[in-house]
């Protein structure tokens, strides 16, 4: 396979350097006509012989190299004046051009050229050098060196017989082979990416104009009409998917430059790791190439970083010394799934676990209630990162959803599975083009705006029968009860500034994710679903940020692409991850105390239950009785880098203290208003999840009421007058 | 020498240069773009690509067209995609040399002088030649008093 890559980069080469090589050509006959600026000529000419050396160089065309660095050095020669042009120059400068052709026609029917059958040329570009150099005795000592390299590899050159033959020589040594093949370079050409995408703009077009005459058409309903409007159609179609196929490349655009990665960072780290790639073939649009290499380029670097293990710890867990990295592409469901696999030693989702508490991404009850599914999926989250070291490939915590961001702003999905001691493997699937894709119409205020089904999860209609026993409303933003969970909603005409206020009557919730985000898009109407055209939007109205592109519907209007990342950081949802659920906590404090389904930490404080809705808790802490200190504003802890006041619930609600302090407190740590405060309470006892009936207190200072629980009677804590209590403190602090 | 394609903006006669004129058209339904800055008319359907129209009027801080007609718009192709400038009316193609023209002069308000590439003194009046591609650095947030200065502007 990797005999298929190197072919592929000869082709390449073949292609680049022919058409190098005929401008090469133009350059030197405009300078020996002396048409436009001398310099410029020389300078192009020198680039594009520079290339040529370069691009054979990287392969190991020594001989190509060679000829093309002699030329190269004339070049440069005249560049700097040491030697005139003059015809002779010339000549010589396009015999070595007709040479590297011939050597590239060589290799292009897979023989592989030599040096020693242009020895000849070698000698002339030699000569002209020395002839055109006055001081030629003394000062080519640069030049001097190459030229006894050159004697040194080919030692039989000056003597052969090869000498005398003509430079086009190797051409005709076997010319049976190879002609009977298809020659790359007359068979493939290179075509300007905008040419293509002007092309598959003008198919667009084609598209939409194809749609209306049909639509006549079927109006008119005349046969003679009929019959070329559906060769029309047919045409179109094949049309549309010819275009979109030149915009295709192969997977193995980005794969072939893996190998190399792979060797070096395995070297690096003393690991063995054999790389395999399948699927090379698959194909995709250009746009979801370019948006996939950086991802895929950095979950390869952590496989090897962090799923493959060195050689020694492989041998203990009875692995081969090797470890395999198996990259897999092919087409599933309309849709390219690209595969990352190694047999390293997969997530341990306990580790997961224990890393996300320990970076306070998770509460430590909330990562006891996750599968092992949806542990090892946290490594996405952000600052996530589970590498003991931070090596200069990975293990930065920034990685990770970097991938999963950049995969879902091309409409794709990442999703990882591991199995502990085996392996890990990841799964990317993105959409075949982001040209076309499909979308949700939907209407706001009279406009209408596509949603790309990537990010649609579902649609609920609110009419004026269940608003109000849907919606409830937490400091004013509404949230959608659905399913026993609660969903914030953004009003679509709010976000855009189209109207003052939300409206819910008779409307839709779209229910959208980005980023592992997940909320209700409150729109007028659903109208459609539709393949569309993205079309790029011009750079100002791009940075917004709340729009992906526009489109041009049916009809020829254009409608604007919704950006649902985009809009939900501009309606700050992205900042504050935790936001959605701490919402539901605040739901049944202030709500109306009627039943939601909820979860709750039951806690015990001197022999009362106490509780606590867990989406609040942000971890639960057991900290020695020393640890915590005295300031002029009452207790804390010097917690994480600052200091986090504590509040006993006891002393709050008035109990008794425990007779004798004991040697660890329990603190629930909870993040009211942006200020964290440790909550001490004697013991937690259970979490509980279930349609609690809350009954009011009326006026008992720190608690809500009281609901049942696991059969037993416990007390809401007011978590907006502890977070008052904790307020004051916090401006003490400050 | 270089071309110039000049319209009229009120009873202000402005230019572009000829290179990066696309066409002109008139009348075409336009999408609002909701959030985008007060220029920014809309998107427009131009045979498949999608152009940003802007009314120029209101980067230039002049009063508000109220036309019945529909707006006719010069179609540019820049640097940055296709724009569409609403415009008041066109005028001739004038050939000039860009030497003769004058950089604008340092009294005019700041944010109008960075809009402007030359000023040309014509027997008929002044051409100012409008620079395409600072109409879409930063529109400045015009207050009245900007509106009101801004008249004293040629």
């Amino acid at each position: 396979m990797s005999k298929d890559i190197q072919r592929q980069l000869i082709e390449d080469l073949v292609i680049e350097s022919l058409e190098g090589l005929d401008a090469f050509d133009a350059e030197m006959l405009a300078l020996e006509q002396k048409e436009g600026d001398a310099k410029e000529h020389l300078h192009l000419a020198f680039r594009l012989m520079h290339t040529i050396k370069g691009s054979s160089g990287c392969l190991g065309l020594e001989s190509i190299e060679q000829i093309a660095h002699a030329g190269e050095n004339l070049l440069s020669l005249m560049r700097d004046d040491e030697i005139s042009v003059n015809q002779r120059v010339v000549t010589g400068l396009l015999r070595c051009s007709d040479t590297l052709r011939d050597m590239m026609n060589a290799l292009e029917r897979g023989q592989t050229p030599t040096s020693a059958s242009y020895g000849q040329l070698l000698q002339l570009l030699d000569g002209l050098q020395r002839a055109g150099k006055p001081e030629a005795e003394s000062g080519w000592g640069l030049f001097a060196d190459e030229q006894e390299s050159q004697d040194r590899s080919a030692p039989a050159e000056q003597s052969s017989a090869v000498e005398i033959a003509p430079v086009g020589e190797a051409d005709n040594q076997r010319p049976a082979t190879g002609t009977s093949s298809p020659r790359v370079s007359e068979s493939a050409i290179r075509v300007e990416v905008a040419q293509i995408d002007r092309l598959m703009n003008l198919v667009g077009e084609l598209v939409l104009a194809r749609n209306q005459i049909l639509q006549l058409a079927a109006e008119r309903q005349d046969p003679l009409l009929s019959a070329p409007v559906q060769r029309i159609n047919l045409i179109t179609t094949d049309l549309q998917a010819g275009v979109m196929k030149t915009r295709m490349q192969t997977v193995q655009t980005i794969w072939s430059k893996l190998p190399r990665l792979v060797r070096d960072l395995a070297s690096e780290q003393g690991k063995k790791v054999a790389l395999v790639l399948e699927g090379q073939e698959t194909e995709l649009d250009r746009t979801v190439i370019e948006a996939i290499k950086d991802p895929l380029t950095h979950l390869v670097r952590n496989a090897i970083d962090h799923g493959l293990e060195d050689v020694a710890a492989r041998q203990r867990a009875g692995k081969s010394d090797t470890g395999t990295l198996r990259l897999r592409a092919f087409h599933e469901g309309g849709q390219v799934v690209l595969e990352i696999a190694d047999d390293g030693r997969g997530i341990d989702p306990a580790r997961i676990s224990r890393k996300a508490i320990e970076r306070g991404l998770i509460g430590a009850e909330q990562a006891a209630r996750m599968s092992s599914r949806e542990l090892v999926n946290l490594i996405f989250l952000p600052g996530f990162s589970t590498a003991e070291r931070v090596t200069n490939v990975s293990g930065r915590g920034v990685g990770m959803d970097v991938v999963r961001t950049n995969v879902e702003k091309i409409g794709g999905t990442v999703e990882v599975a591991a199995h502990p001691g085996e392996g890990t493997t990841l799964q990317i699937r993105i959409p075949l083009t982001l040209a076309i894709v499909p979308a949700l119409l939907v209407s706001c205020q009279e406009a209408r705006f596509a949603i790309p089904q990537a990010s649609l999860l579902e649609l609920v209609r609110l009419d004026s029968t269940n608003v109000s026993r849907r919606i409830e409303y937490v400091d004013q933003a509404p949230v959608l009860g659905l399913r026993g969970k609660l969903l914030a909603l953004l009003d679509l005409g709010v976000q855009l500034g189209l109207r003052e206020s939300a409206r819910f009557e008779n409307c839709f919730v779209v229910v959208v994710e980005a980023a592992g985000n997940k909320f209700g898009l409150v729109v007028d109407a659903v109208l459609d679903t539709e393949e569309i055209v993205v079309k790029p939007l011009h750079k100002t109205l791009k940075s917004l940020g709340v729009y992906a592109g526009a489109t041009i519907l049916g009809d020829g209007d254009v409608a604007l692409i919704l950006d649902i990342m985009g809009l939900s950081r501009r309606a700050g949802m992205m900042s504050d991850r935790r936001s959605l659920v701490s919402d539901s906590g605040s739901t049944l404090a202030a709500g109306s105390g009627k039943g939601s389904r909820l979860s709750l930490l039951i806690t015990r404080v001197a022999n009362n239950r106490i509780a606590f809705p867990l989406a609040e808790v942000t971890r639960i802490e057991e900290i020695p009785s020393c640890r915590v200190e005295r300031s002029a504003q009452g207790e804390v802890l010097q917690y994480r880098g600052s200091l986090m006041p504590l509040i006993r619930i006891a002393d709050c609600l008035g109990y008794p203290a425990a007779n004798e302090a004991p040697a660890f407190l329990r603190v629930v740590v909870c993040q009211l208003r942006a200020i964290t405060v440790g909550l001490v309470i004697d013991e937690i006892e259970d979490i509980f999840e279930d349609n609690f009936t809350l009954d009011r207190f009326g006026k008992v200072q720190f608690l809500v009421g009281s609901l049942v629980a696991g059969g037993q009677v416990a007390d809401l804590l007011d978590l907006g007058q502890i977070a008052e209590l904790a307020g004051l403190i916090g401006t003490q602090k400050s | 020498m270089t071309q110039y394609c000049t319209f009229y903006l009120q009873d202000k006669h402005y230019g572009v240069p000829m290179l990066e004129v696309q066409e002109v058209i008139r009348g075409q339904s336009l999408t609002p773009v909701p959030l985008a800055q007060p220029m920014v008319e809309g998107l427009m359907n131009l045979r498949g690509s999608i152009v940003m129209c802007v009314d120029l009027r209101r980067r230039l801080g002049l009063a508000d067209a109220r036309e019945n007609q529909a707006p006719l718009q010069i179609i540019l192709n820049g640097q940055s995609g296709l724009v569409g400038w609403i415009v008041d009316r066109m005028s001739e193609v004038r050939e000039l040399d860009p030497e003769l023209g004058e950089s604008p002069p340092g009294t005019i308000l700041a944010e109008n002088r960075e809009l402007l590439d030359r000023v040309f003194a014509l027997e008929s009046g002044l051409l100012m030649v409008l620079n395409p591609e600072r109409v879409f650095q930063g529109e400045p947030e015009r207050t009245e008093r900007h509106r009101e200065s801004s008249r004293g502007f040629v």
